[in-house]
């Protein structure tokens, strides 16, 4: 099957007071139609960009080189106005602080009609009617009292669910979603990442889902890219990601992570701090961090290559694979 | 109120707070055990950090009494020997470390203020920078120049050096990266192991209570839901909300069987 | 020299120009007696409207005085009003601020109003009412500007140390047990001191605007006295076809003026890096409650 989004060799530099910075350093990453791919990092990583890159939201002086083809098309070559109607038509963004993104001075039906009215000529009946839809499929009760109140007379795990409202109503193929449970109560997290996948599901949409919290992504995800420094170190399927992590890093993050279900006496952290591309030296960018790393690390940057039905860069990847699995044998 | 129990740093009976008609924070007793540690626990809204800043006098009780190694501070202090006094026996680390610390100072100034203050040794400050994992550059270095984990070893070091018999970690590990977060916490672990210092966590993220804590409280809407030993509270909780609580952690295939 | 670069470079064009000029007034002021050329008392009546000569660089005005000398013995007077007037307004507006940021709540509201109050009053028309009461000179308009520009410099201090009075890190210090007042001056205060030194260098300019239009009405400073305003006044000299005279003194008077705005807002100046605030960056947070701002650039 033709994958839906498809990333290659994307890389972004933007300008800045010491010269330009690289923030994204060649991403390679594509989603199949219904897939749902979890795009997981720390400060810098370069994950948001990533995103941005794809709808070509990029800073202001940022030059943007390598590949996005969204089903077949290129949407780095794309005109004014087929770039307007991807965005308006085929894909949905989801953004962690829906208050910035919602008109406060406007009601919640006006904000969800606007984009139906205007841009696809429905009638302002037929655009309240089809909201109230979708704000019930979203699981907000009383939806027609909803559609005349503001944005601040409601909580914010409410109005992250108008926000994937309003993404639906546009019936997208393309999710995005911008730590979109961030700002969230672990309990409204719970509801809207179900009612998210739920969706998904029914409406067979792709989605990427950005987060720093690797076990969201394992949850809500069927396959997890990790990012690190602006490259994708690892891609893995959820379950594998979870039982047979690789890269060193992906390691450091697992192992970083207290349990809920038994105190460790110390976790295993990873020394230092993450960096972002530009801070990045000619080796791996990991490697300074790296427990594994070795001189030759730090002078060649491994390319991301298969290994144990996944990708991994990493130049080491087989004997920490074999020296971990004998220790735990 | 019984003259204070020796074994108990802090006890907590009958705290509320009202601001105007809303109750913040309804009847809640507790105790942190000297050299112990007590993760409160509850989402957006229920009292937690205001029980925090009533604690550390940045906020009057409405009704209720907070003692603190055996000395009552339900009101505000009197004089400077008295605050001086409370500023020994509780300190407090807050979650943003973009704003928590002054920032013209560097970490051994912000250290050096505060041991002169409470009449310590200034040669100290080295042995704080160090125990808090501070390297020499990063010790001078004005807070804009550091990243968020090395602020919050800055701020921990400050909280330290009134050598403190509690200390209250307001979602002190919250704001930062996964990997950063976990050298944090095995700060903390270090820290009380060689101090004997008692911990009070303020928190929304289980795991990391599990991580720090003996006993958990779990808060909802101001009021206590259930509170004990950490294991028992966490592997088998008693009340419904804390189940859901439990259960909103996520785990790997949770959405699709939910 | 790296603190150099630190402070100068961020100033700008504009500013670092306008820095040189106010600097060159200043040291030309305190300077005036060593390199004016003449007393700028004596009277030549020979030399009355007297056009530039090399003995008179910028001429001689109606009396056959030095033109030069009196504007550089002039800049003396005309920098010393204004300057009185910021730092008495500074004594008592500063103090005042603070205690309102501190409190909060009905202390805040009242100091609050009561600056609004005197900020309605127009400076000039006070410094004219208080000369009617005491007579014309120097002293009674200073003490009348003075009062009128509390506000104007206060408001601001006040704003910007509810900012600092509202971080974490003045509840920290609170609760190390540091008093009231060392907290205000030594945290608080320190960390607005951009903010302070560029809005009173903005009230320094339009004082010296406010003294210069005082003393050309015959307000302020009175006549034998060398002062740019007063000398402006100087309209037989026009009459005579001589506009040195005249021009020159209100020529200093625009270009200082204009040189303390520019310097004032480039350095109190929301775009301007002195402002020792933390870094505003994406916070990571889990309480509905915190705002979690949009993702940055290298986020």
């Amino acid at each position: 099957m033709n994958p839906l989004l498809d990333l290659s060799g994307v890389t972004v530099t933007v300008p800045s007071a010491e010269g330009p910075r690289r923030l994204l350093d060649g991403i390679d990453l594509s989603l199949a139609p219904g897939e749902a791919l979890g795009l997981v990092g720390e400060s810098g990583s370069g994950k948001s960009m990533t995103m941005r890159a794809v709808t070509r939201l990029l800073p202001r002086g940022a030059a943007v080189s390598g590949a996005v083809r969204y089903d077949g098309a290129e949407v780095l070559a794309m005109d004014a106005g087929a770039l307007r109607r991807y965005r308006d038509h085929e894909v949905g963004l989801v953004f962690q602080d829906p208050r910035a993104h919602i008109n406060p001075t406007r009601r919640i039906g006006a904000f969800l009609v606007e984009a139906l009215v205007r841009n696809r000529g429905v009638g302002k009946r037929e655009a309240l009617a089809r909201a109230a839809a979708v704000l019930a499929e979203v699981g907000i009760d009383d939806p027609q009292r909803r559609l005349r109140q503001y944005p601040h007379e409601v909580s914010g795990g409410m109005l992250q669910r108008v926000m994937i409202a309003s993404v639906l109503l546009a019936e997208p193929r393309l999710i995005l979603a911008d730590e979109p449970t961030t700002a969230l109560d672990v309990t409204i997290q719970r509801e809207v990442v179900t009612i998210l996948d739920r969706l998904r599901r029914e409406r067979g949409m792709g989605m990427v889902f950005i987060t720093h919290d690797l076990d969201l992504a394992l949850a809500v995800c069927g396959r997890v890219a990790v990012m690190y420094a602006g490259r994708i170190v690892e891609v893995r399927t959820a379950a594998g990601l979870h039982e047979r992590a690789a890269h060193p890093y992906t390691l450091g993050l697992l192992g970083s992570r207290p349990s809920i279900d038994a105190r460790s006496a110390r976790l295993e952290a990873v020394p230092g701090r993450p960096i972002a591309a530009y801070e990045a030296g000619a080796g791996c960018a990991f490697a300074p961090r790296c427990l594994f790393a070795m001189e030759a690390c730090d002078r060649t940057a491994p390319p991301l290559r298969a290994f144990d039905d996944g990708l991994v860069r990493c130049s080491r990847v087989e004997e920490i694979h074999a020296a971990r699995t004998e220790a735990t044998a | 109120m019984n003259a204070g129990n020796a074994g108990n740093a802090v006890e907590v009976r009958g705290l509320n707070k009202h601001f105007k008609a809303h109750h913040a924070v309804v009847d809640v007793d507790f105790d942190v055990p000297a050299g112990g540690s007590l993760g409160i626990v509850g989402e957006s809204g229920s009292g937690k950090t205001t029980i925090a800043r009533m604690l550390v006098g940045l906020e009057r009780p409405s009704s209720g009494t907070i003692e603190v190694m055996g000395r009552d501070r339900s009101a505000p202090a009197r004089g400077a020997k008295e605050r001086g006094r409370r500023a020994r026996e509780l300190q407090i680390v807050f979650q943003d470390p973009y704003t928590s610390l002054d920032p013209s100072q560097s970490a051994r100034a912000a250290v050096e203020e505060v041991l002169r203050h409470h009449g310590r040794d200034l040669s100290l400050t080295q042995e704080l920078v160090d125990q808090v994992g501070l390297t020499e550059r990063q010790a001078s270095a004005r807070p804009r120049d550091l990243s968020g984990g090395q602020r919050q070893r800055v701020a921990i070091a400050r909280a330290l050096a009134a050598s403190p018999k509690v200390l209250i970690l307001d979602e002190a590990v919250s704001a930062l990266d996964v990997s950063i977060q976990a050298q944090v916490l095995n700060l903390l672990t270090d820290i009380r192991a060689q101090t004997g210092i008692a911990y009070l966590l303020i928190s929304h993220d289980l795991a990391v209570v599990r991580q720090l804590c003996d006993t958990v409280l779990v808060l909802r809407r101001g009021r206590v839901v259930e509170q004990g030993d950490c294991a028992t509270v966490l592997d088998a909780p008693a009340q419904e909300y804390t189940r859901a609580l439990r259960e909103a952690v996520p785990v790997p295939g949770w959405a699709v069987t939910a | 020299m790296r603190r150099l670069v630190t402070w100068w470079a961020p100033l700008g064009r504009s500013g670092q120009a306008a820095l040189v000029w106010v600097t060159l007034m200043l040291l030309l002021a305190l300077a005036a007696p060593l390199v004016a050329p003449h007393d700028p008392g004596q009277q030549s009546l020979l030399d009355s409207y007297f056009g530039p000569s090399p003995a008179h660089l910028l001429g001689c005005d109606g009396l056959g005085r030095d033109v030069l000398s009196r504007l550089l013995l002039g800049a003396r007077t005309s920098l010393l009003g204004p300057a009185l007037v910021v730092c008495c307004a500074l004594l008592v507006g500063i103090p005042l601020a603070l205690a309102a940021a501190w409190s909060g709540g009905w202390v805040d509201g009242v100091i609050a109003r009561v600056f609004d109050l005197v900020y309605a009053l127009p400076g000039l028309l006070l410094a004219v009412l208080t000369v009617a009461l005491f007579g014309p000179g120097l002293t009674p308009a200073v003490v009348a500007l003075s009062i009128a520009y509390i506000p104007f410099l206060a408001r601001i201090v006040r704003a910007a140390a509810r900012q600092q009075r509202v971080s974490p890190y003045v509840d920290a210090l609170a609760v190390q047990g540091f008093g009231v007042l060392r907290i205000t001056v030594r945290h608080i205060l320190r960390n607005i001191v951009p903010v302070v030194v560029g809005q009173a260098a903005i009230a320094f300019g339009y004082a010296l605007l406010d003294l210069a239009s005082l003393s050309y009405l015959g307000l302020a400073v009175q006549a034998p006295t060398p002062d740019w305003g007063v000398m402006v006044s100087d309209t037989d000299a026009l009459m005579q076809g001589q506009w040195l005279p005249v021009v020159a003194p209100g020529v200093l008077v625009v270009l200082t003026v204009l040189a303390l705005t520019v310097l004032g807002t480039r350095i109190a100046g929301e775009r301007t890096p002195y402002l020792r605030r933390g870094r505003a960056r994406r916070r990571r947070p889990q309480s509905a409650s915190a705002p979690a701002g949009t993702a940055g650039v290298a986020a």
